[in-house]
């Protein structure tokens, strides 16, 4: 690793918050766990905590913004999604290959493992910029199941925000085997949507099987 | 699922765990200290540290226990009543709730400050995770023996997605003290089995 050192730096030239990033993206890289503390991020970072708390307030704030990072694509994609597919079926189905369409790797490595602890640890511990991604996420299953019970005719067995809440847990459960079992996201993604498709299917009676694929 | 927790038995202990329940109570987790706790307790610091690395840690070690023994009773006597997926759950599910009716702040604090804990150790996530998802995983692979729970999915990921639901209930509802909780785990007995049917 080009920055790491193995004492702090007097003063580096220039410190800003993408060379902060880009050390604590190559340590995830290399670690298999993602806590360290701010004294070691700092030695590795080669700044001092000073040149460090200019930019975060502390180490979990730096790694919640990498995470931010991870959220907002999954967002951008299901945002994607909307516009481009009509219908609820068509949106599930495709979601993974839309997703990894525009991913740019195969599967999630360490430092994506990584992201997804940290998450998984912020949204347990009630930081605000979990509880807003969790509402964020939400909101797009909610959209399209509510558009789903008044323009398809969609029955559901249950409320529509109880299964909101659900299919976001699913995601959750998807990201934590990624994050903790080493479960390829990939698999987990395409497998909770064949699910999601079959249990929409069962309770969306005018839809005729295999009129789910493609895009609108 | 019985554990034993010896230190219950411990008269220093209890009062530990005791004082710590009741600072909570009053305070926020930050509020308070493990020397705080002590001097609840009236015991040694040192005594303290005997049983419990910190002050995390203990309510990280009481929500287990709490959630293994309660819970694992629950699901154990779901087990030993009913033979289909879909009545375990509904039976379990209600217990859950009736046993929680009358959770209010202090309980959500005391959850959230033991999950906390529990979440920064993959050690421990895994357990709780694991406890929950042998039961699902034994009750789906009896249900697709008999026919009631689809084929066309591995056991082991659907036993997965009915864990993480479960326990995000329990997520959200320490994030979120407006969530319904107890209407949420009525509706999951409804939904999983459902969501899982053959």
């Amino acid at each position: 690793m080009e920055t790491r050192s193995e004492e702090v730096e007097p003063v580096p030239v220039h410190v800003d918050k993408a060379h902060l990033m880009q050390v604590m993206r190559d340590f995830w890289l290399a670690s298999a766990t993602p806590s360290i503390t701010l004294a070691d991020f700092c030695a590795l970072a080669g700044v001092t905590t000073e040149q460090f708390l200019e930019h975060y307030a502390d180490v979990q704030a730096l790694q919640m913004e990498l995470v931010a990072a991870l959220v907002m694509f999954d967002l951008d994609c299901k945002d994607n999604l909307g516009k481009l597919a009509s219908g609820i079926l068509q949106r599930v189905q495709n979601y993974p290959s839309n997703f990894w369409a525009t991913y740019p790797k195969e599967d999630f490595d360490s430092y994506e493992r990584n992201l997804l602890k940290i998450g998984f640890a912020a949204f347990f511990q009630q930081s605000a910029e979990s509880a807003i991604v969790r509402k964020i996420g939400r909101q797009h299953w909610h959209g399209w199941l509510q558009e789903a019970v008044q323009n398809e005719g969609f029955k559901p067995d249950i409320s529509v925000d109880a299964l909101a809440d659900f299919q976001g847990s699913f995601q959750n459960s998807v990201a934590i085997a990624t994050a903790f079992l080493g479960m390829s996201n990939r698999d987990g993604a395409t497998i909770v949507s064949e699910m999601q498709l079959r249990y929409l299917q069962r309770h969306l009676p005018s839809v005729e099987a295999g009129s789910a694929g493609g895009f609108a | 699922m019985s554990t034993t927790n010896p230190l219950q038995t411990n008269d220093a202990c209890s009062r530990i765990i005791n004082a710590g329940i009741d600072l909570l109570a009053e305070k926020t987790l930050g509020e308070f200290t493990e020397e705080d706790i002590c001097r609840r307790a009236d015991v040694a610091t040192k005594t303290f540290y005997r049983y419990f690395p910190s002050k995390e840690a203990l309510f990280a070690d009481l929500i287990r226990d709490s959630m293994f023994e309660l819970t694992g009773d629950i699901f154990s006597r779901a087990e030993e009543r009913y033979a289909s997926f879909a009545d375990r759950l509904q039976y379990a599910m209600a217990q859950i709730v009736d046993s929680r009716r009358d959770y209010g702040e202090t309980e959500r604090k005391y959850y959230r400050a033991g999950i906390t804990e529990i979440a920064n150790s993959d050690e421990r996530v895994l357990q709780l995770y694991g406890f929950f998802n042998d039961y699902f995983q034994r009750w789906l692979e009896q249900g697709q023996a008999s026919g009631e729970v689809t084929k066309e999915f591995e056991v082991g990921f659907m036993a997965h997605l009915a864990t993480g639901c479960l326990l995000d209930i329990n997520q959200i509802w320490m994030n979120d003290p407006e969530f319904p909780h107890l209407q949420r785990h009525e509706e999951l007995a409804v939904f999983l089995p459902n969501f899982f049917a053959a």
